[in-house]
């Protein structure tokens, strides 16, 4: 005779496994499991069992089990799913090597085991990549659409600031891997690390900043998890057949918008650019349940080490902060023209951008280049000089508030993306905007 | 050191024109290697030049891949020989297929110390190719690479983020995927190109290298030119000092 373990009450909390003075106790996926040759009947598990799940032996019926417990003088209520789990034991499971296995929250809705949709928060740096929001205002819709739940991933060293921050965006649940290893970037830990939650919590759908980190991190976890993983994707939905991911990338330089689906694989997975899904709301003093799990990866164990970092030096435009960009396209002409570009910028506040074709002729650095193959952005107001419009350089730019467009050619693509337009030559037209432009602050008017 | 440079080859986007019903023709273009995959070959070159080593030049597709003038362009930018996993099994395929495919051709080759991708490739750009390859081979693998110095057993490489700049050292052998930044692609001269061809180029296909057809982790449902976004497209024509008068008042109204 045995202890005996009732599967549906055990929340995998591990005290039984410490209590027991015989090692008889083990978790395995998430559920305590006796050994028959070790387990000598003390008893100890049964009394330190929070959730009554654990008996001297197989009771007959539901009845038979109560007798078998010491109840301590009802002490130990009968256990409920539905409700938060006893103070004592959240606490217990906060020190213990054995963090709480959420073993019912483990098992998903979705009949082949994955549910839930993830945001993995991108931190580095001491700094949260503001995509990581965007993506759960956009993770949310998607959440709301399957009926299911909105978490989020944070990896990385001393993170519980960015819990709160986690839950201001609508995180329902968050998983935390807090570990000196994750203190910088590196492929190996942080894939093995998302890995890790996701072999065991199976969440239906992942979805990641396109930044460096999720460009190189994503990559990895498909690939450990043998599934796809759709890249840059600018429009996300559900199929209300299916309950698929549709996701929809640009392809062939943005000659066409390409919608990928993961049919048989799970997780689906998808990077999402910054600025492309819209920033949701901060709503301060939500809570929600933080799950932590060990990395289990020591220092010395991974092969990469980041020497030292450098920062803001880096770059010297923030086109992706911009809120008027002034851009030009190889209509300027010569590099010489781009004085009269970068005349209308000043006056108006703004910042130079350009097509690559204008980065590619010398006249800008590539940290200026907007679209698919430079910085995806969305200004209150784009005004674009001397840019026929080519696809590439649409996909980078179309989510601006406004448009505005100088070309001489009439059928310039860019007109077709334009709030206004004028077709004339920009060597008019551009300084006399900007002297109208000067004018108009010099004498503090507004119109 | 020894070096293999991955590049893909896809169809000339100048070349790819849109057919009324929104899709893509590719009749009139013609096979190129992917831009980005130029800087990875060309960083190769630039190691092998200052320390001393192999570098190949390795790609994987179907059979349209095995072109002599492709060959040449590559084996003129510096690879000493060219390996091609060329297969009709291996069309259209997918990025984990991609990395599949490749990893089974760098097994073959055997020894490297040091595998080179570029950012992305020019059709599907997903950038991800790089990553799964190392992952699938189990190395240290890093993306955004703007700068690599190689020594003994391990390489110290730049990668460029989003605000900063970080110095990371890996230890080989490793996959690096790197910008479209960090270098100039050579333009190779005729001697080069003359050269080229009488370099040796080994085309396998998925037999012998022991891969069975790879299967797809994701599907494309459609594919077709973007919708339009809806503007008010207010177009007025001249550059006359009344009409952009007239122009600069009508911006002025709609934006304070």
């Amino acid at each position: 005779m045995t202890v005996v373990v009732d599967n549906g009450k055990c929340i995998g909390c591990g005290a039984c496994v410490v209590e027991c003075p015989l090692e008889a106790l083990d978790l395995i996926d998430g559920i305590a499991v006796v050994d028959p040759a070790k387990c000598k009947d003390n008893g100890s598990c049964v009394e330190v069992c929070p959730t009554n799940a654990l008996a001297l032996e197989k009771p007959a019926q539901g009845a038979g089990e109560k007798e078998q417990v010491p109840s301590e003088g009802g002490r130990k209520a009968e256990f409920n799913k539905d409700e938060p789990l006893p103070e004592s034991i959240q606490d217990y499971a906060q020190d213990s090597p054995r963090k709480i296995v959420k073993a019912e929250e483990a098992k998903p809705k979705d009949p082949n085991g994955w549910s839930g949709v993830w945001v993995v928060i991108e931190y580095n740096h001491g700094e949260i990549a503001p995509v990581s929001w965007e993506l759960m205002g956009e993770g949310r819709k998607l959440a709301d659409e399957l009926g299911c739940e909105l978490a989020s991933v944070v990896c990385g060293n001393h993170v519980d600031h960015v819990i709160t921050d986690a839950f201001a965006y609508g995180a329902e649940k968050i998983y935390v891997i807090d570990d000196p290893v994750l203190e910088y970037y590196r492929s190996e830990p942080y894939a093995e690390g998302i890995t890790k939650l996701v072999r065991k919590y199976r969440p239906e759908i992942m979805l990641m900043g396109a930044t460096a980190m999720g460009r190189d991190v994503f990559p990895a976890v498909a690939t450990k998890m043998q599934t796809g993983l759709t890249a840059d994707c600018t429009v996300l939905g559900i199929d209300p057949d299916t309950k698929l991911l549709l996701q929809t990338r640009p392809a062939f330089g943005g000659n066409i918008m390409a919608t990928i689906l993961c049919k048989k694989h799970r997780p689906q997975m998808a990077t999402v650019r910054p600025r492309v899904m819209k920033m949701p709301e901060r709503i301060e003093g939500r809570q929600g349940q933080v799950i932590r799990e060990e990395l289990g990866i020591k220092e010395e164990d991974v092969l990469t080490k980041v020497v030292e970092f450098i920062k803001a030096d880096a770059k010297s435009v923030f086109l992706d902060k911009a809120e008027i960009i002034v851009a030009v396209g190889l209509g300027i002409g010569s590099k010489r023209n781009m004085a009269i570009a970068e005349e209308l910028a000043e006056t108006m506040g703004a910042t130079i951008a350009g097509t690559r074709g204008a980065v590619e002729s010398g006249w800008l650095s590539h940290d200026h280049q907007v679209g698919q193959t430079g910085t995806t952005v969305r200004p209150k107001l784009y005004i674009a000089i001397g840019i026929s419009g080519a696809i590439q350089h649409l996909v980078g730019m179309e989510r601006s508030d406004y448009i505005i467009a100088i070309n001489n050619d009439p059928e310039a693509s860019i007109f077709r993306v334009s709030n206004y337009g004028i077709v004339g030559d920009l060597n008019e037209v551009v300084p006399a905007m900007t002297a109208e432009m000067k004018k108009r602050l010099q004498y503090g008017v507004a119109n | 050191m020894n070096i293999i440079t991955c590049f893909k080859v896809v169809p000339e986007e100048q070349d790819i024109t849109i057919k009324p019903n929104g899709e893509l023709s590719f009749e009139n273009a013609k096979m190129t290697i992917s831009n980005y995959d130029l800087n990875s070959i060309e960083a190769g070159a630039q190691l092998i030049e200052s320390i001393s080593g192999t570098l190949i030049g390795l790609s994987v597709g179907a059979l349209n891949i095995d072109d002599s003038k492709l060959k040449k362009n590559v084996l003129s930018r510096g690879p000493e020989s060219l390996y091609l996993l060329a297969d009709d099994n291996l069309v259209n395929m997918d990025t984990h297929q991609t990395a599949l495919a490749l990893k089974a051709a760098v097994e073959k080759i055997g020894d490297y110390d040091l595998i080179l991708c570029g950012e992305g490739s020019a059709d599907l750009y997903a950038q991800q190719v790089g990553a799964q390859l190392g992952e699938l081979l189990n190395v240290p693998t890093i993306n955004s690479i703007s700068k690599i110095t190689a020594s003994e057993g391990k390489v110290v490489v730049e990668r460029t983020l989003e605000e900063e700049v970080e110095t990371i050292e890996l230890a080989l052998p490793a996959v690096v995927s790197v910008t479209s930044d960090i270098n100039l692609p050579r333009i190779a001269s005729m001697k080069q190109i003359l050269a080229a061809g009488k370099r040796p180029s080994n085309i396998w296909n998925i037999n012998e290298v022991n891969l069975s057809k790879p299967e797809k982790t994701i599907e494309v449902l459609e594919s077709k030119a973007p919708p339009q976004v809806d503007r008010k497209q207010d177009i007025i024509e001249g550059d006359s000092e009344e009409i952009i008068q007239k122009f600069i008042e009508k911006i002025s109204k709609e934006l304070k």
